[in-house]
């Protein structure tokens, strides 16, 4: 428990103006009814409007809202008398009425309505005033919505009138563009699939301990005897120290106050160093009392007016320096500060700036500028300082870029022309994995070092960046890593047990996490490591993710069809916030997977530079069945490498070899097939999309035939890919069964499970997938499991004859996902109910069997070369 | 000396607490200010508003503070003071008043709450003025933002534009603050708002020049200049504050007091070679307080 009690509550009264809050989202999908919104989207629309109520088409920075969006409005209404209020809520869109928080009515529901589109409901309301919220859903043609009431004693609704309805002064109008995420009840993905993470990343346990301190926390650091500074953005502008945090009752203690919105604290030779709007401050206690009594201004003067939004962020001491940033005035809300029209600022640009500081002399130096809302910076794993950029006017989305002195990074203060992205390290989508990043820092230890940890303000929690160098320049990927904590997070220090320290700060509008301003807490490592991508990296011909645990094969494959992978980029300009452009998706073409397993290459083509791209991985497990934390990633690619994925050492393609030029297709990967039946008629067998499936009546055990090749073969080397669902018996030989027949003779079992002896009593150890059917189980497990596709490559040497009579056996190689199984192997005979053994060459065939598993079995990409050897095409290992 | 522990409660609620109040914020349009809150027996606390960019304070007043801004009400705003002005440095140098301003000429505009530009290419201008004395200065209005864009412009007597910029549009509803800084240009000046387009309802009000008159001046061997001004920070000790602002060569040690007559403010200089002095010229100081090295008290009755 904390010793003192400090409520840093605010307790001014909120400024407010006339009107009504009216936030609109364009969703990507209509509603039958009021959705839930996925959290930490911004609205597509945000002004303030006279009434509770609104018609038509919705205007937007970004485009008119037409159909399909979700509007919100909310006001206080001034209540002279207390009493019961009946409300009648009008719209012919699913809308409804809360009144203080609680549901009051909706006009979907047909017992609150009095006739079609008009649904009543009451209040009891006391003196004063009160809030109200309107949801609609507007999906085909954006209609109407209003609100009428009937104080006590009134016989009919009216109208509220404008004048008893006020809203919050001074918000700042975030908005983003493009289509946003809801769901009806229960979200449709688990949290941070698609949506934000809900809990505490596993490798930390979460521990309170500020009791009723309530900081809204502007910047922390430890001082060398363990005590933590904290230095507050609210009316107080203080510096807290905080002592005993490993005990259960922490001491808070006033440090110092009436600093100037400080955002930046450090401990520097032996005193405190504070950054305020505009100034760094040193604090002494020349008395020794315990609170500073000298406040010493070690730099002022760069460029910063009377604008709420010119914040001096952070304080960064590095190699003898002070380093801070400056952001700029906004023209939103009730500032009209425009950007772009101002000469007289003593340096071109200044507000938006990296700027160096000399500590001992005050002098200080703007070493970048056309930074917009730079809360946060760190210094990176190779010495190199990076800052976290908030989107806005000019950027339309947030970055870390890395900072280098001259360089002018994408905001715009006097507009000259388009501006490019330099130094951009990583894009934060907007909405998706983050709104308004705060500060950065490096994690030190464990799985992720060397990667940073991000915080953020309005979508809260902890972000992940893992950087690589591409062509000499950073540029990685962000993960969703933490959620679960008590405010939107604005500052981050670690302590020396290894403990992040994470601080809240919020504000009013949507400028906070779920409403939250404040918080303080303590994220203890745990040792945990959860299944999650640990980082990316880019080649010319896809990505290589390194996993935190090594994946299931069956997973890997899986990522072949389930994968979402994405690409898009943005353009700057002087609107707020910018739309995904040129949005599209990238085919994953084949998956490696490492021998350990916990790497794999997803080929794919098409990968551009200056853009994003984004992973969902939605589905994979690991080896040992653990499900991801979170699914997704989003890589900046600002280069493309030249260079191509060099394979894994010592381990074959995980969906089968690569094809080679002159091969000949049998089915190819649309579907299409070549093969036919017994009697030379294109076969029955269902083409798919992207593959051809078995047909065969298993309730009346009736098929369509086998499938044939058109030709016959002798020596082959023959790749199939086949996907064998899962279900059937095994006892019964009817889970997923089909086969390849070399020579219509000899059978390479294709079945959802291995031939291995697991059956207790069986002899079934011939009869499953990778066995030479009845002779030879395979040497190993190669399977990627039931229900996922799979890869055989089946390099086969006929029988040799001499006068009609056999005098060497047929000999197969098998690689079944890559992996040798079958090492030139006899084959001693024809397997079970095949043709009989003669000269001569016949067709290969794919067997239609009677199955009673969950679907038919499928191929795809099935083609041979014949006589591998003489064209140099034989097996790398065997014979 | 501040409570060593916690004091509760906040610094706009503490006027009638007895307590010195030290804090820095935007106030009333300047960032960076140090505000001073003296306590005074038996009667309200006193106000200073100290600015760091000239070295000396711009106002002094008994009373309290109405306190805006993100940290205190979360609105756009800046705080100001509140109660009775004792003195207030002179930083306008062109005000357009609500109704029949003097020597201003107009066409196709009309005072409707504000001044409304009701038809294409209506026009406001000033009479001449100067302001290349201020140090910094702005131009600031307010504006009902929901429509047209103005053009805010200073001429010259040809008409040729010194400065300009655009007015806003926001989203909101109510009146907007607009401000700009502007370069210090010699001569005489006219202001001019102009409205390329008819916009009844884009009207503006509150409009004025304004900005920070440099108050210190070195003199040496009679020679007299501006001289470079840095606040150095400022000390709190047993219920006082002195604020250390370097005026050129010099070290000023400035601290305030009040009693029950009025108030005071002790200057203490060091540095000063040779026969230079420092003279501060507020217009409070009725033709400048010229100091040299040392100690000095300045009274002022309520």
């Amino acid at each position: 428990m904390v010793s003192a009690f400090i409520a840093s509550v605010l307790l001014a009264s909120q400024a407010s103006t006339p009107g009504v809050t009216v936030m609109a989202w364009q969703l990507e999908a209509p509603f039958e009814r009021v959705p839930n919104l996925v959290s930490g989207q911004a609205p597509n629309a945000y002004f303030v409007h006279p009434e509770m109520g609104y018609a038509g088409e919705v205007p937007s920075e970004y485009g008119a809202l037409k159909s399909n969006f979700y509007l919100e409005f909310t006001s206080r209404v001034a209540v002279a008398e207390e009493g019961r209020y009946d409300f009648l809520l009008e719209s012919n869109s699913p809308a409804d009425l809360r009144v203080q928080g609680e549901p009051v009515t909706r006009t979907w529901d047909p017992n609150l309505l009095l006739r079609s589109g008009q649904a009543m409901g009451q209040y009891l309301l006391a003196k004063g005033s009160a809030k109200l919220q309107i949801r609609v859903m507007h999906n085909e043609v954006p209609q109407s919505v209003s609100l009428k009431w009937r104080p006590p004693g009134a016989k009919e609704f009216t109208k509220i009138p404008d004048r008893l309805l006020s809203t919050e002064s001074g918000q700042t109008f975030v908005t983003s563009p493009g289509p946003k995420k809801a769901n009806l009840g229960k979200p449709n993905t688990p949290a941070g699939d698609a949506r934000p993470l809900e809990a505490v990343h596993p490798s930390f346990e979460l521990v309170d301990f500020r009791g009723k301190f309530a900081p809204a926390v502007g910047g922390m650091a430890f001082l060398p005897d363990g005590r933590l500074a904290v230095c507050t953005w609210d009316e107080r502008g203080a510096v807290y120290l905080i002592s005993g945090m490993d005990t259960k009752e922490p001491v808070v203690k006033l440090f110092a106050e009436g600093l100037g919105e400080p955002l930046g604290i450090a401990y520097w030779h032996g005193d405190l160093y504070v950054t305020q709007k505009g100034e760094v401050t040193r604090l002494r206690d020349t008395d020794s009392d315990g609170t500073a009594d000298e406040f010493m201004t070690v730099a002022s003067g760069w460029p910063v007016s009377q604008n709420y939004h010119e914040f001096t962020f952070n304080l960064v001491p590095f190699q003898g320096s002070f380093y801070v940033t400056s952001s700029v005035p906004l023209r939103s809300g009730n500032t009209n500060y425009m950007p772009g029209t101002h000469g007289s600022m003593p340096i071109s640009d200044g507000p938006g700036s990296w700027i160096k500081i000399d500590p001992t002399s005050g002098k200080w130096e703007i070493l970048a500028t056309g930074l917009r809302t730079p809360n946060g910076m760190a210094i990176g794993v190779d010495g190199e300082m990076f800052v976290a950029d908030n989107q806005g006017s000019w950027l339309p989305s947030s970055v870390i870029y890395l900072l280098k002195p001259g360089t002018k990074y994408l905001h715009q203060e006097t507009p000259d022309g388009k501006p490019e992205p330099k130094n951009l390290v990583v894009w934060f989508p907007h909405g998706e994995i983050g709104n308004s990043p705060s500060e950065m820092t490096l994690i030190p230890d464990g799985v992720y070092r060397g990667q940073m940890l991000v915080g953020d303000v309005t979508h809260g929690g902890l972000k992940r960046v893992a950087l690589e160098r591409v062509s000499g320049d950073y540029q990685g990927a962000v993960f969703r890593h933490s959620q679960g904590l008590e405010a939107g997070i604005n500052r981050l220090v670690w302590g020396e047990d290894g403990s992040l320290i994470v601080g809240g700060v919020g504000s009013n509008g949507n400028w906070n996490h779920l409403g939250h301003r404040f918080g303080l807490q303590r994220l203890k490592p745990t040792g945990k490591v959860p299944f999650e991508m640990h980082d990316l990296s880019i080649r010319k011909d896809g990505f290589l993710v390194t996993f935190t645990h090594p994946i299931s094969g069956a997973s890997a494959v899986s990522l072949l069809e389930k994968a979402n992978v994405r690409q898009w980029r943005y353009e700057s300009s002087l609107s707020y916030g910018g739309p995904k452009l040129d949005d599209e998706r990238l085919t994953v073409e084949s998956v490696q997977l490492s021998p350990d397993g916990k790497q794999a290459f997803l080929a794919m083509g098409g990968l551009k530079p200056k853009h994003v791209a984004y992973f969902n991985l939605r589905g994979l497990k690991s080896s040992s069945g653990m499900k991801m934390w979170s699914p997704e990633a989003w890589y900046t690619i600002s280069k493309v490498p030249g260079t191509a994925f060099a394979g894994f050492a010592g381990v074959r393609d995980g969906a089968g070899f690569a094809r080679p030029r002159g091969a000949e297709t049998l089915i190819d990967g649309e579907g299409k097939s070549q093969l036919v039946d017994a009697e030379g008629k294109p076969s029955a067998w269902k083409r798919g999309k992207k593959f051809v499936e078995v047909v065969h009546d298993s309730a009346a055990d009736i098929g369509a035939g086998d499938a044939f090749a058109k030709s016959g073969h002798s020596d082959v080397w023959v790749h199939l890919e086949w996907f064998s669902p899962a279900g059937g018996k095994v006892e019964t030989q009817t889970n997923g069964n089909s086969g390849i027949k070399l020579q219509s003779r000899y059978e390479i079992q294709i079945m959802n499970r291995p031939g291995i002896p697991d059956v207790e009593g069986g002899d079934t150890k011939f009869n499953e997938a990778g066995s030479i059917y009845r002779q030879t189980a395979p040497s190993v497990n190669a399977s990627f499991g039931a229900g996922v596709w799979q890869a055989y490559d089946i390099w086969f040497r006929s029988a040799r004859w001499k006068d009609g009579k056999k005098v060497e056996n047929a000999r197969a190689t098998v690689y079944w996902n890559g992996v040798l199984v079958q090492d030139d192997q006899e084959i001693l005979d024809k397997t079970g109910l095949s043709v009989a053994e003669a000269p001569g060459d016949l067709p290969l065939l794919l067997q239609d069997h009677h199955t009673e598993a969950e679907g038919p079995v499928r191929y795809r990409n099935v083609w041979w070369v014949k006589d591998p050897w003489s064209k140099k095409l034989g097996p790398p290992v065997g014979k | 000396m501040l409570a060593s522990f916690l004091a509760l409660g906040l610094i706009h609620q503490d006027a009638s607490d007895n307590e010195l109040k030290v804090f820095r914020a935007v106030f009333e349009d300047r960032p960076r200010q140090l505000i001073l809150m003296l306590p005074t027996e038996g009667a309200e606390k006193v106000g200073f508003v100290f600015h760091p960019d000239i070295g000396t304070i711009r106002k002094v007043w008994i009373g309290s503070a109405d306190y805006r801004g993100k940290v205190y009400d979360f609105s756009q705003n800046n705080s100001r003071a509140e109660g009775r002005v004792i003195w207030e440095a002179n930083s306008e140098c062109l005000r357009l008043a609500d109704s029949e301003p003097s020597g201003w000429k107009s066409e196709g505009v009309r005072f409707d709450g504000g001044w409304r530009f009701g038809e294409d290419g209506a026009w406001m201008e000033s009479p001449v003025f100067r302001y290349d004395g201020l140090q910094t200065a702005y131009i600031g209005f307010d504006e009902l933002s929901q429509s047209a864009r103005l053009e805010i412009a200073l001429i010259d007597a040809q008409g040729k534009v010194g400065t300009s910029f655009g007015s806003s549009m926001a989203q909101d509803s109510g009146w907007q603050w607009n401000f700009k800084k502007i370069p210090i240009l010699e001569g005489e000046w006219r202001l001019r708002i102009r409205a390329e387009k008819a916009a009844d309802k884009k009207a503006v009000r509150n409009l004025r020049v304004f900005g920070d008159f440099p108050a210190w001046q070195i003199t040496r061997e009679g020679s007299s200049k501006k001289a470079d001004v840095r606040m150095k920070g400022y000390r709190i000790h047993e219920g006082s504050v002195t604020v250390i602002t370097q005026v050129d060569e010099a070290e000023v040690e400035w601290t305030p007091s009040t009693d029950a007559k009025g108030w005071s403010e002790t200057f203490e200089v060091r540095g000063l070679t040779g026969s230079a002095t420092l003279k501060l010229g507020r217009d409070l100081d009725d033709g400048g307080l010229v100091l040299g090295n040392g100690k000095r008290e300045v009274t002022h009755t309520w």
